[in-house]
């Protein structure tokens, strides 16, 4: 990068002299046109030159960019994971989500263009002044005195903006939560006839969104003036001095000329940095909140809290059939939860010992055989057992559950799920099953018989826990835990 | 194309201004190094200092116009790109309300929320990033050649064929081999996307399954793609760039080659030469911001593409219902004859079915999942119209009624109610907009969850997003706190104890029928699995 900076910086300064040489010999000297020649052939191997620099760098550049947003995005995802759940669960997924996609995207400019653009300017400005002052000490001067105004102004809008970039994701992130709520709950808003009233909310919301960023515009692009302010007037005032000058004949022509060609190359780094600066700002933001999650997960530790209260009253015996029952909201999925971990507590099991079955049905977008297994190794036996235990009678393997499980029933759904944990139950041999309402959605002679299922496996000497409040699982227990509220 | 246009393109005077300021912000980029440079030549010849001062107060001028001109030209073509989208967003949700629930699966509704966030964001870079860049560019390269044109034809003509080359070849030719990069960039992203959210929603199922570093694995896989699709694109930006440097140098040297010969044969003054070599100079300078134009526009095409989809498809004819004018004054009974009902594109789900309902009756419809009781909610509320058979409400048909008489007389709680981010009072005022917060706390108390929110901060009580503060239990008894305040004279219950255990579904389903009794009009429809739960209602029909 700094070996191209400065390549490219030499073959401009060719140019502007060779330029100059030219002017100034035909206009002045009135040489003729064959010394003209040679100018033009110098200035354009120059360019050529130049061009390549250029290729080359914005090449080097851009690679760079790419490889660090994925870079950062890959430690996020695993610092994401190592924080686990109960982290999750104190953040907004959607955010999590923009900042992951979007937010990250950010960081293309910032490394692509800010940054180069921030060392460029660190290596070029002062040789071009050094260059220039070699020439002509005032004009030297005049850019000395004037640039370091524009970090001074940038630092302070910097400052003034920094916490307005921050409006500006966070209104982003609003704007987006609002249109995923409007949109997942349409069929409940036509139900109370609220859709198309939400047609103007929607308006409004957008034009709320929109006089935000505008005032947010407002400022940022204050510092883009400023620069370019700055920038333009210091090469007016550079060339009128060299015009007075000139009449006085303080200074030649070629001088006057080549300085006028320099002066806007001095400022063009720095320009293009505050032009990347309303783009970099919202990357530096993004990357900030990325570092912060992984410095958080890198920080730390493996809770050892203790679990809650009622997981630590109830006994569970192996070889039975255990049921937890109670009214909804008493916690009985909590339970299940903090014997996993997933509430921030130390988890009493390993992984490898445990099927659980949640509450809510995931599937993702695959087979029905992918959904069960989950890896690429099936065991054919452990499989076909899994799918008997689970009355999954009426589904292909190969059957495609469609996103969201559009091309199957709840029913279905919740079959796939219980079919997965009899799976891992019977391929890792665990010792404890946790199934949470395994039959809410089955119809009672499925549900019968995936209670026989469980039965079965605590018969074999599995710990068998079910939460459930449907009649005939309870019937069917050992033992009944009943939560009651509070 | 047009339509593709169209959909973005701000026909405003705002943006009209917005873009007559920014040709002036580029006019005043190439005056400021015009004046500098006729300055410094004639200072040269050392006239008396008066005959200088027009072009000093001109490159003073110029300078600060090119500063000045340059904010206004952003903040007003922003203001009048965002206008735009505002009014985009709305029409678009409009365009959606009578696909939802049942005209779009499940499986496209992440599909189409992609589209209506991203894509239309997307559309304000049509004026940003195409239109402007590239209106600024052709006017200030057509004023500088008819300019230069009055001094030396044969430079104006020289600056036009570069011009002409940068436009139609540098500018193509970049964008062309960015341009299948570009494609599969988005479709990379999408997958990002939707990797990304599965991991963050599910991480519980990951995590207890040991999926999640596979998961993990995908991720990062998809990432090499983008990678590798990056490289090659970069590849692409970097000769845009090059040859835009090359043919502005080349502009420069020719110009000041032609102008040296002309003022060697005294044809061009040579005062004139600096200001002949240093216009095209700044005209490319100009330029360059109109580089990344094509690529701009083809990522708004598309999104602008997959948008006009959107708004030009056909509303299937059972997303149709036909709707009267005339209001249900008192619901007497409904009547589904010989009813066919299908989801648009399928096979029937329903065929041949019958059922009557009459005012305080209420009837249970029992049956195994699949068997299409939820399509039966869906056509009561007339979200689905009947491929055949007839409706009747009162002894007329439907189509006679108007939409909001059918949705003030039938209700309907969702197996899966949409709990908004909002708090309790929020979420219940959907139904009743004017419900006072004593008739709130009443509701609440009918359906047993007037305790759990008077301990947390009563209707303030913040139920977060997807409901994830509350139990699923709670949150179906909330859609029906919800359902009894809007007061439906029939109300279908669409699995409603799902997530409710036994007792307190009997309980809740009692108490349902105890506010039908009292009200002696209020009949309702359990769709239901549970043959028990079914006995519960005055009469069981099976499906």
């Amino acid at each position: 990068m700094v070996a191209l900076a400065t390549l490219g910086t030499f073959a401009t300064a060719v140019i502007a002299w060779q330029l100059s040489l030219l002017i100034t010999n035909t206009f002045i000297e009135g040489s003729s046109i064959n010394s003209s020649w040679n100018s033009v052939l110098i200035a354009g191997f120059a360019g050529i030159f130049k061009a390549l620099v250029i290729w080359l760098q914005e090449f080097v550049s851009s690679r760079a960019a790419v490889q660090v947003k994925i870079e950062l995005r890959g430690k996020l995802f695993k610092s994401i994971g190592q924080l686990g759940l109960n982290w999750l669960n104190k953040n907004s997924i959607a955010e999590i989500n923009l900042l992951a996609t979007t937010g990250l995207d950010a960081l293309e400019p910032y490394f692509a263009k800010y940054l180069p653009q921030l060392i460029y300017t660190a290596l070029v400005t002062p040789a071009l002044v050094i260059l220039v002052w070699s020439q002509d000490q005032l004009s030297a001067i005049t850019l000395v005195a004037t640039l370091p105004l524009i970090p001074i102004f940038m630092i302070l809008i910097g400052w003034a903006t920094s916490s307005i970039q921050q409006q500006q994701l966070d209104s982003l992130t609003k704007l987006t939560q609002h249109f995923l709520e409007v949109l997942r709950g349409l069929p409940t808003l036509r139900i109370f006839n609220r859709a198309k009233s939400q047609v103007q909310i929607i308006g409004e919301v957008s034009d709320q969104y929109r006089i935000k960023t505008m005032k947010v515009l407002r400022v940022t692009f204050l510092s883009g003036f400023a620069l370019e302010l700055l920038a333009s007037l210091s090469v007016a005032l550079i060339a009128v001095s060299i015009g007075l000058r000139l009449v006085d004949g303080r200074i030649s022509l070629l001088v006057g000329l080549f300085v006028l060609l320099l002066a806007p190359e001095v400022y063009l780094p720095i320009r293009q940095v505050g032009a990347n600066f309303h783009a970099a700002a919202e990357g530096a933001t993004a990357s900030q909140k990325v570092l912060d999650i992984i410095d958080e997960a890198n920080r730390s530790q493996p809770q050892t809290v203790m679990p809650q209260s009622t997981s630590t009253q109830m006994e569970f015996k192996s070889s039975n059939f255990n049921v937890i029952t109670g009214v909804s909201g008493s916690g009985k999925s909590t339970i299940f939860r903090s014997l996993l971990g997933f509430d921030g507590s130390a988890p009493t099991f390993k992984f490898n010992d445990v099927a659980w079955m949640p509450q809510k049905t995931f599937l993702f977008n695959g087979t029905v055989c992918e959904n069960i297994i989950g890896s690429d190794v099936v065991d054919e036996n452990a499989l076909s057992l899994a799918l008997t235990y689970a009355a999954l009678d009426d589904l292909k393997l190969e059957d495609q559950v469609g996103e969201d499980s559009a091309r199957i029933s709840g029913g279905q759904a919740q079959r796939i799920s219980l079919a997965r944990a009899f799976y891992r139950a019977l391929t890792l041999k665990t010792q404890y099953l946790l199934f949470d309402e395994p039959v809410s959605s089955l119809d009672d002679s499925r549900g019968q018989q995936v209670v026989q299922s469980l039965k079965e496996f605590a018969k074999s000497g599995a710990t068998v826990v079910a939460i459930s409040h449907q009649r005939y699982l309870i019937d069917a227990a050992d033992y009944v835990f009943e939560v009651s509220s509070a | 194309m047009r339509d593709e246009i169209e959909i973005g393109l701000p026909r405003t005077r705002l943006f009209g201004l917005g873009l007559v300021v920014s040709a002036l912000q580029g006019l005043s980029a190439v005056a400021l190094l015009a004046a500098s440079a006729w300055l410094i030549s004639r200072a040269a010849e050392q006239p008396p200092v008066m005959y200088l001062m027009i072009a000093v107060v001109g490159v003073r001028g110029f300078a600060l116009g090119r500063a000045g001109f340059r904010y206004g030209e952003r903040l007003l073509l922003h203001e009048a790109a965002f206008r735009k989208i505002s009014e985009t967003r709305p029409r678009i949700f409009e365009k959606l309300i009578p696909f939802m629930p049942a005209g779009l699966g499940a499986q496209k509704r992440g599909d189409t929320i992609t589209r209506v966030g991203a894509d239309v964001d997307e559309l304000q870079n049509l004026p940003l990033r195409v239109i402007s860049p590239i209106v600024q560019s052709t006017l200030v390269s057509v004023f500088s050649v008819i300019g230069l044109g009055f001094l030396l034809p044969s430079v104006a003509l020289a600056l036009l064929l570069f011009l002409l080359a940068a436009f139609f070849v540098a500018m193509p030719l970049s964008g062309y081999i960015s341009k299948v990069s570009d494609l599969e960039r988005a479709s990379v992203n999408a997958k990002l996307a939707s990797q990304s959210i599965e991991l963050l929603e599910h991480l519980d199922v990951l995590t207890a399954y040991g999926w999640l570093s596979p998961k993990l694995k995908n991720l990062s896989e998809t990432d090499e793609v983008l990678n590798r699709i990056n490289k090659r694109k970069s590849v692409g930006i970097g000769v845009g760039q090059a040859m835009f440097s090359l043919l502005a140098t080349a502009a420069t040297l020719v110009s000041a080659l032609i102008g040296a010969q002309s003022v060697s044969n005294f044809e061009l003054s040579g005062v004139l030469l600096a200001l002949i070599t240093l216009i095209p100079m700044a005209v490319f300078d100009v330029l360059s911001n109109a580089q990344p134009a094509v690529s701009a526009f083809r990522a708004y095409k598309s999104s602008a593409k997959r948008i006009l989809q959107l708004q030009n498809m056909q509303l299937p004819v059972v997303l149709r219902p036909g709707f009267g004018n005339q209001n249900i004054s008192h619901f007497k009974n409904l009547n589904l004859i010989e009813a066919e009902v299908s989801y648009p594109e399928s096979e029937p789900v329903l065929q041949d079915f019958n059922f009557e309902l009459n005012a305080g009756e209420t009837i249970a419809i029992q049956g195994q999942s699949g068997s299409g009781k939820t399509t039966i909610a869906l056509a009561l509320l007339r979200f689905l119209d009947l491929s055949s058979g007839s409706y009747q409400i009162n002894g007329y048909d439907v189509a006679e009624y108007s939409e909001s008489g059918i949705r003030k007389t039938i209700g309907l709680v969702e197996q899966d109610p949409k709990i908004f981010l909002g708090n309790v009072r929020a979420n219940l005022l959907i139904a009743d907009p004017g419900a006072s917060d004593v008739e709130l706390w009443n509701i609440l108390d009918r359906v047993g969850l007037k305790t759990l929110f008077a301990d947390r901060q009563g209707l303030d009580t913040e139920l977060g997003e997807r409901g994830v503060l509350i139990s699923g239990g709670e949150a179906q008894r909330l859609a029906l706190a919800r359902a009894l305040l809007a007061d439906f004279e029939v109300l279908v219950l669409d699995e409603p104890t799902a997530n409710v255990d036994q007792n307190s579904a009997f309980d809740l389903v009692s108490d349902l029928l105890a506010a039908a009794k009292f009200n002696s009009k209020r009949a309702i429809v359990l769709i239901t699995h549970d043959v028990e739960l079914a006995k519960l209602a005055d009469k069981i029909q099976v499906v």
